[in-house]
């Protein structure tokens, strides 16, 4: 019989499924830029999507579960097992995608990668 | 028993409550004919089984049927539904004389067309957006339901707060990934019972219903469990956005799986 997962409780799935919602979030802008520029011409990077449905909605609600603690909206929040380590997972995925999309000196948008020459939203140089 | 009020139009200023321990009719004309179907209260913890099924069957049958496999019966929580509360039906005539009733699971000769009909009648509660029926009130969250062609179905709440949508948002997400993270499918908990938790600890008063033929009253002592479940979540719905669940995944060969999906998803709702 397959394995019945709790997803609250599986950081590790979490974790790659907020890395993906980060990396949708970034590439949904980086695709409508390029393309506007390419005229339609550029193949827009394909958004990940590699863990089941539940994974993507617990994520949701971490992020704005987060969000209301950083709003102060939750005196009374008592975490339940799970919540924890899934809000450490969101720290790890904004870590992971940090490194692999550092911010733009310039105008601070994630770049396309860390060997990146140019940004592509500002378009100003950032390594010679 | 709970049945369309005829005079509702013609005299608007005599209110009919909703009698919350009567039997529900709801009538059918099809084809120039006219069939009756009487349904006793819906309880709470039926109402949860049914939620819990259908919610299930939804996902299973959604990732079966990604799968490649063929899809599974995601009318069968309705059909049982229906055989639980039916208590009897009119106007069918049975050939060779007798009664419908009479047969041997006689529920299940009324045309399943039919059946899922009245019950969605039975079931059926929207919000009454009628000018006159809603007003803001300083101390409580309002919602003002029609059912059955009763309306003014009025539920006061003590206001939702960050807490409550976060205890939503938690337990509507609490779930489990069968056949794997990767690809497997989500088993989404029935967000309607979540709502009906929180339905039962928000609500503070209701008007326009009745019980042993006087009007509802809780300071009386009438008790909210009482009130059909599926009022409950309509009433409650409208005050909580909800993080959905793409309940459609890949998977194969998870009927198996149903019977511990459905103790996880009990866990979940009473967590």
């Amino acid at each position: 019989m397959p394995e019945l997962l709790d997803i609250a409780s599986d950081a590790g799935g979490l974790r790659i499924a907020a890395e993906e919602m980060l990396e949708a979030t970034f590439l949904k802008e980086f695709n409508e830029v390029i393309r506007e520029r390419t005229q339609g011409q550029a193949k827009p990077a394909e958004i990940p999507c590699t863990v089941s449905s539940g994974y993507y909605a617990r994520v949701r609600h971490l992020f704005e579960l987060e969000s209301m603690l950083n709003m102060d909206a939750l005196p009374r929040f008592n975490p339940q097992a799970g919540e924890l380590s899934g809000l450490r997972a969101l720290a790890a995925a904004r870590d992971a995608f940090r490194v692999k999309h550092p911010p733009c000196p310039h105008c601070g948008a994630p770049l396309e990668g860390p060997g990146a020459f140019t940004c592509w939203k500002c378009r100003a140089k950032v390594k010679e | 028993m709970a049945e369309e009020p005829e005079n509702r139009k013609e005299n608007p200023e005599q209110i009919k409550l909703f009698p919350l321990d009567a039997d529900r009719v709801v009538k059918l004309k099809l084809g120039g004919a006219c069939y009756a179907h009487v349904f006793r209260p819906c309880t709470e913890e039926e109402a949860r089984e049914f939620f819990r099924s259908s919610m299930i069957e939804l996902c299973l049958g959604l990732a079966a049927m990604r799968g490649g496999g063929e899809g599974r019966d995601q009318e069968a929580p309705k059909r049982a539904l229906y055989a639980q509360l039916v208590s009897r039906v009119e106007g069918y005539r049975v050939k060779g004389g007798g009664e419908l009733s009479a047969l041997p699971k006689w529920q299940e000769r009324i045309p399943l067309a039919h059946r899922m009909l009245a019950l969605d009648r039975v079931t059926q509660v929207a919000r009454d957006e009628s000018d006159e029926a809603f007003e803001i009130e300083p101390e409580y969250d309002v919602t003002v339901l029609s059912a059955l062609g009763f309306r003014g179905l009025l539920h006061r709440f003590e206001p939702v707060t960050a807490e409550d949508q976060h205890a939503f948002n938690r337990d509507s997400t609490k779930a489990k990934a069968v056949g794997g993270s990767r690809t497997g499918a989500t088993i989404a908990p029935a967000w309607q019972n979540i709502l009906i938790r929180l339905y039962n600890k928000k609500i503070r008063q209701v008007a326009g219903y009745s019980i042993g033929g006087r009007p509802f009253d809780s300071a009386q002592g009438d008790r909210f469990a009482v009130m059909d479940p599926f009022h409950k979540v309509a009433a409650i719905q409208p005050l909580f956005y909800r993080i959905a669940v793409d309940e459609s995944e890949e998977a194969s060969d998870l009927a198996a799986l149903v019977g511990e999906a459905k103790r996880a998803a009990v866990e979940a709702e009473n967590a």
